[in-house]
């Protein structure tokens, strides 16, 4: 094995400590007292202005909407790189359909019976969590991920890959033009029907469901790309 | 009161999941360590934290461990060398450029499982009777041993890929553990 040298060695430990140092003394030297004139602004009236009764949804779906479409594209661009390495490894072709899999045996009975009972009421609390997002605490990525979750507590019960991966890839892409034209129109070209609260909320419902449907999607195709096309 | 007792939570729930010796409890943990953070989030006036970490961290994440975990199988060759007193890392050093990284790429690379190996001094006999390894190099003297099953495809393959697998020993031989009793390998 190459040994570095230890004078390299030594080098960056002292870099490590000074740098470690330099950190700690401007954190705790830091004594600047500043106002939060963020905070006021954007609790003081979000209601009037967003049509959201949930502060936090009002900052990721109006005032911060930048942030909410570059969060997206990095869910999307995850997914495309879980596929493309799924895609890279050699067996692919092999494993592409498991139809054999399907195997009752192996699945413990409870487990069926439990999942049979709470997937509707996991659906139902998923599209909840997404419609109410701008009341309620949640929206649009906490319900996706439910949903998600509700998807793949399927793969327990049926484990088989009938589900059509590249329809829900092509509907990912879709819908992320979707949340990205919606913000740019509505907020920042002032596309509106009306500067109402009622037009606003509308907005806000349908921005929470374009992000929970993609999040979904998003999140199910790894899931499902990961159990099929990879490994043995 | 409350805050205490939820933080000591996170870092007995952490501690037991990384110090867990099953990797399937360790999983459980880490659900288990999802579930009060998000507890500690709505405490802390952050419900939709909450609600992603336990979308998240519960079932999601939790799933997808446990499918990995059934997904990856592995490969359990042990090294028994009854001569050395205490056994460190550096007693595997004098055959591992020989036979263990061979054995370990060949495991690897053509049958696609993850090598895994352990090392002991206990004797042959013991480790044999109270472990279930899938493949045991025994070193006594000169002379290397390798023990399998013949129901074993995977060992059935190391024997029958031995001369280009491992090359630099020529006194290697093999040992079928369900054929051959303890006592007659012993002579």
């Amino acid at each position: 094995m190459p040994q570095t040298s230890r004078l390299f060695h030594i080098v960056r430990i002292a870099f490590a400590v000074i740098g470690a140092a330099v950190v700690l003394f401007l954190f705790l030297n830091h004594s600047e007292q500043l106002d939060t004139p963020l905070m006021d602004y954007f609790t003081a009236d979000f209601l009037a202005q967003t049509g959201a009764q949930n502060s936090v949804a009002a900052i990721y779906l109006n005032y911060r909407v930048f942030d909410t479409l570059f969060e997206a594209l990095m869910l999307m661009v995850s997914v495309m790189e879980v596929i493309n390495v799924s895609w890279a490894n050699k067996h692919a072709e092999q494993y592409k359909f498991e139809k054999d899999d399907f195997n009752r045996k192996n699945n413990s009975e409870i487990v069926i019976r439990m999942v049979g009972i709470i997937y509707p009421f996991v659906l139902l609390i998923g599209l909840y969590i997404i419609i109410n997002g701008h009341v309620s605490p949640g929206g649009g990525f906490q319900g996706g991920a439910v949903l998600a979750t509700a998807l793949i507590t399927r793969y327990l019960v049926y484990p088989n890959f009938d589900l059509d991966l590249h329809t829900l890839e092509k509907l990912e892409k879709f819908l992320f033009l979707s949340i990205v034209m919606t913000p740019v129109l509505y907020v920042f070209m002032q596309i509106q029907p009306a500067d109402t609260t009622l037009s606003h909320q509308i907005y806000m419902v349908a921005m929470n469901s374009l992000i929970g449907l993609k999040v979904f999607s998003g999140l199910s195709i790894i899931f499902y790309r990961f159990v099929f096309y990879e490994g043995r | 009161m409350f805050q205490t007792f939820i933080l000591l939570t996170l870092l007995v729930l952490a501690c037991f999941s990384v110090l867990s010796d099953n990797l399937r409890r360790s999983i459980l943990f880490l659900g288990a360590f999802s579930l009060t953070i998000a507890l500690a989030y709505l405490h802390y006036n952050a419900p939709d934290v909450a609600l992603a970490e336990a979308a998240i961290g519960v079932g999601l994440s939790t799933v997808m461990y446990l499918v990995a975990l059934k997904k990856v199988s592995v490969y359990d060759i042990c090294y028994v060398n009854e001569d050395v007193e205490t056994f460190n890392d550096d007693q595997i050093n004098e055959i591992r450029d020989s036979i263990v990284r061979p054995l370990e790429l060949f495991v690897e690379r053509t049958e696609e499982i993850e090598p895994q190996l352990a090392y002991t001094n206990r004797t042959l006999e013991t480790v044999m009777r109270e472990d279930e390894h899938d493949c045991l190099i025994h070193r006594k003297g000169n002379l290397t041993y390798i023990y399998g099953d013949t129901t074993d495809q995977v060992f059935q393959d190391i024997v029958a890929n031995l001369n280009d697998v491992i090359k630099d020993i020529e006194d290697i031989r093999v040992i079928f553990r369900d054929e051959v009793s303890i006592d007659a390998a012993d002579e």
